[in-house]
């Protein structure tokens, strides 16, 4: 049986996630809710998404109304079994509202995250679990940044020395780039692990990611001991012109359609989403890095630029490739020219970011691959 | 990324553009402060200190203390701007507009058109508005819908400090006369602003919240008035929308019929004199153009048509508030 009382608390999903809120309850108070089981749903200023419950317990109270934003780390809901009397449920929040201090502003989260010089550019990260061995390198899309791993590096960082990086010309990388081909991006990553001494790492990308990541196994099989490629480039000729209207937008209006193809579930490009990626695309130089790197390894003739598929047969570490049924920008028919030998995976109901819409399942490919 | 004050981020975005441009000078009434004198230099940086620290940086040539006279700065500015430069004028307050207004709207405003479009007048005017300084009524108006009635102006007002960071450079980089209002009760307001450059367009209005209810509509100061309403009738189950303006001319008409698509009831909150304003702008194009949509009359807020008043009391009172807000959301949703 459950634990008379299991307070659940406002999740912290990425370090710049200060403040959420519930936007609807999957289960009434009463129902049970089984571990790793989603019942209720978290909004952020970047993104909506489905909390797991961490136990197994009944849904005793609902504790915040929804859509009333608090802070990361306030009560939201109590857990537990049956028997467990109301006046304790109310003495337990009372307790616990009382002791609860919110995280201060002061506390500058984003300090966590470090510059580190790189073929004379500023490049991004961000370490979690320093003290683990094992080494995981995620390298985010094309507009994306190192947010773009919110659900997955926190929550692997538990038993993995994690690194997210924020490519040239994306996130607080350097902007002034000269050149964006995928042997520069490629070294630039590599260079990356190689600073930071790692070695027998496992390399997870994300679509353009997904291309450096198996450019670079492909080329140094000593340093990737394994890699997890999500919708990459890189395996077949069609892409959406997602690329080119992306960088073309520079309104909310134009842009939101266009983040729209990302995901399966539309209601995620919320009005506030769209203002945080044009933040970034207002920038001064982002507009001129985005091109340079669209021109130097994406896009050729309205069809990818850069094709890995013939030399995947010589790949040497292990390998796990990932693809959402509705991916709308690259299609998931070229796991189809893949060699029978690799391991795949189609989530349904997710799009081209299956690390957002398909967490729970991408992080557990990467736990058995490793 | 760090919190600065609207103070510090207009001040980071003068001297960025001054670094990257040349061609930016600032000129008014001790922008630096000191000049010709064995005193103090630097001793001002106008009267809210937004300038301050530009005068050792660029230099007296590029940071120019002009004489009292709006007129003589406008005019220098206006001029400068026509001949090559991309002058930052500073009207200090607005309500002295009067004295240098021809230059403002019959020459500035005008040249593009009058020299069939061979002309440009690349000229950023910076200026103060609003109440609550107590300093009276020659001291505390609005006067923007005078401005944004004229067409060749761009008028722009920002809320916070990351929208007026960006909207600023904007400016200096817009290549026609843009007229820059700052409220005086907001520079010590706080908020993330990225430390690069970054540009933000104008005519693009942001909501700054998401409701289903009503929609409040405003610009400046009072869209904070108006986020702090609808955070705070959150718990009533009232969901209201924030729709911050953020430019004036041009007008970002399909935001504002969005707004009041997507909730049927607006609030409009406006500072300024109640005649021949903002708010009563925005109600005509609605009532023209959104109609159908509407669940009950279009509401707005704004002081009574008065001086305003010196004695606190009743400037308190003249001011829009949010008790004000929150009653007229309680009479249109009944």
């Amino acid at each position: 049986m459950a634990d008379s009382i299991i307070p659940i608390v406002m999740p912290k999903w990425g370090l710049a996630m200060k403040e959420g809120s519930v936007t609807s309850w999957l289960k009434n108070e009463g129902d049970k809710v089984n571990k790793g089981e989603t019942f209720v749903e978290i909004e952020t200023e970047k993104v909506v998404n489905e909390f797991e419950s961490p136990e197994e317990g009944i849904l005793l109270k609902k504790v915040i109304e929804n859509d009333i934003k608090v802070p990361v780390g306030s009560l939201i809901a109590i857990l537990g079994n049956e028997n467990t009397d109301t006046n304790e449920i109310e003495k337990f929040i009372e307790d616990f509202q009382s002791n609860f201090t919110p995280p201060s502003d002061d506390e500058e989260d984003s300090n966590l995250e470090k510059i580190i010089q790189i073929k004379n550019i500023d490049i991004n990260y961000l370490q979690l679990g320093e003290n683990n061995s094992k080494n995981i390198v995620f390298v985010h899309g094309f507009g994306g940044d190192l947010n773009n791993w919110m659900f997955n590096q926190e929550e692997l960082s538990s038993n993995f020395n994690t690194f997210s990086i924020d490519l040239p010309g994306h996130g607080k990388s350097s902007k002034n780039i000269d050149q964006g081909n995928l042997e520069y991006l490629s070294d630039i990553v590599k260079d990356f692990c190689n600073q930071n001494n790692l070695e027998k790492i496992c390399l997870v990308g994300h679509s353009l990611g997904g291309g450096i990541c198996l450019n670079i196994a492909l080329e140094n099989s000593e340093l990737v001991e394994s890699l997890i490629l999500i919708s990459p480039i890189g395996l077949g000729k069609e892409i959406d012109n997602y690329v080119e209207e992306f960088i073309k937008s520079e309104s909310r209006r134009d842009l939101k359609p266009q983040l729209e193809k990302l995901y399966y579930n539309k209601e995620l490009i919320t009005r506030d989403l769209v203002n945080e990626v044009l933040k970034f695309k207002r920038l001064d130089g982002v507009e001129k890095a985005l091109q340079i790197i669209k021109d130097g390894t994406l896009i050729e003739n309205n069809n990818q630029k850069t094709f890995l598929g013939d030399k995947i047969e010589t790949l040497k570490s292990k390998i796990s490739i990932i693809w959402g049924e509705n991916d709308e920008i690259i299609p998931n028919t070229h796991i189809k020219e893949l060699p029978s030998n690799i391991e795949t995976h189609i989530f349904k109901e997710s799009g081209h970011m299956s690390h957002i819409e398909k967490s729970k399942e991408v992080n557990e490919i990467i736990v058995k691959l490793n | 990324m760090s919190k600065k004050t609207f103070r510090e981020s207009i001040n980071e975005a003068i001297k960025q553009e001054m670094r990257r441009d040349e061609n930016v000078i600032v000129l008014g009434e001790d922008v630096a402060g000191g000049a010709g004198t064995k005193g103090d230099q630097d001793a001002w940086g106008g009267p809210m200190a937004v300038t301050k620290g530009l005068a050792p940086e660029f230099g007296r040539e590029r940071v120019i203390d002009t004489p009292i006279t709006e007129s003589a700065i406008i005019g220098t500015a206006a001029g400068a701007a026509l001949t090559g430069l991309r002058p930052i004028a500073d009207l200090m307050f607005v309500d002295f507009m009067g004295v240098c207004f021809d230059q403002i709207f019959n020459q500035a405003g005008k040249f593009r058109y009058m020299f069939g479009g061979k002309a440009v007048t690349p000229l950023t005017i910076r200026t103060m508005y609003g109440g609550g300084l107590r300093a009276a009524s020659q001291h505390s108006q609005c006067l923007y819908p005078i401005f944004t009635h004229i067409p060749g102006l761009k008028v722009v007002i920002p809320s916070n400090p990351y929208d007026a960071k960006g909207l600023f450079v904007q400016a200096v980089r817009d290549d026609d006369p843009v007229v820059f209002f700052e409220h005086k009760m907001m520079y010590d307001d706080e908020g993330e602003v990225p430390d690069e450059l970054y540009t933000i367009p104008f005519g693009e209005a942001n909501f700054t919240r998401e409701g289903k209810d009503v929609a409040l509509i405003s610009m400046g100061r009072t869209v904070n008035l108006c986020n702090q309403v609808a955070d705070e009738i959150k718990k009533d189950n009232i969901s209201c929308s924030v729709l911050d303006l953020r430019t004036l001319s041009p007008l970002d008409e399909d935001s504002i019929l969005e707004a009041v698509e997507e909730t049927g009831r607006v609030v409009i909150v406006d500072e300024s004199s109640p005649r021949c304003n903002v708010a009563t702008d925005i109600s005509a194009l609605i009532s023209d153009k959104a109609f159908s949509s509407l669940k009950a009359p279009v509401k707005m807020i704004t002081p009574p048509h008065t001086p305003v008043p010196f004695s606190p009391a009743l400037e308190d009172l003249y001011l829009p508030s949010a008790d004000n807000i929150k009653k007229t959301i309680s009479n249109i949703l009944n």
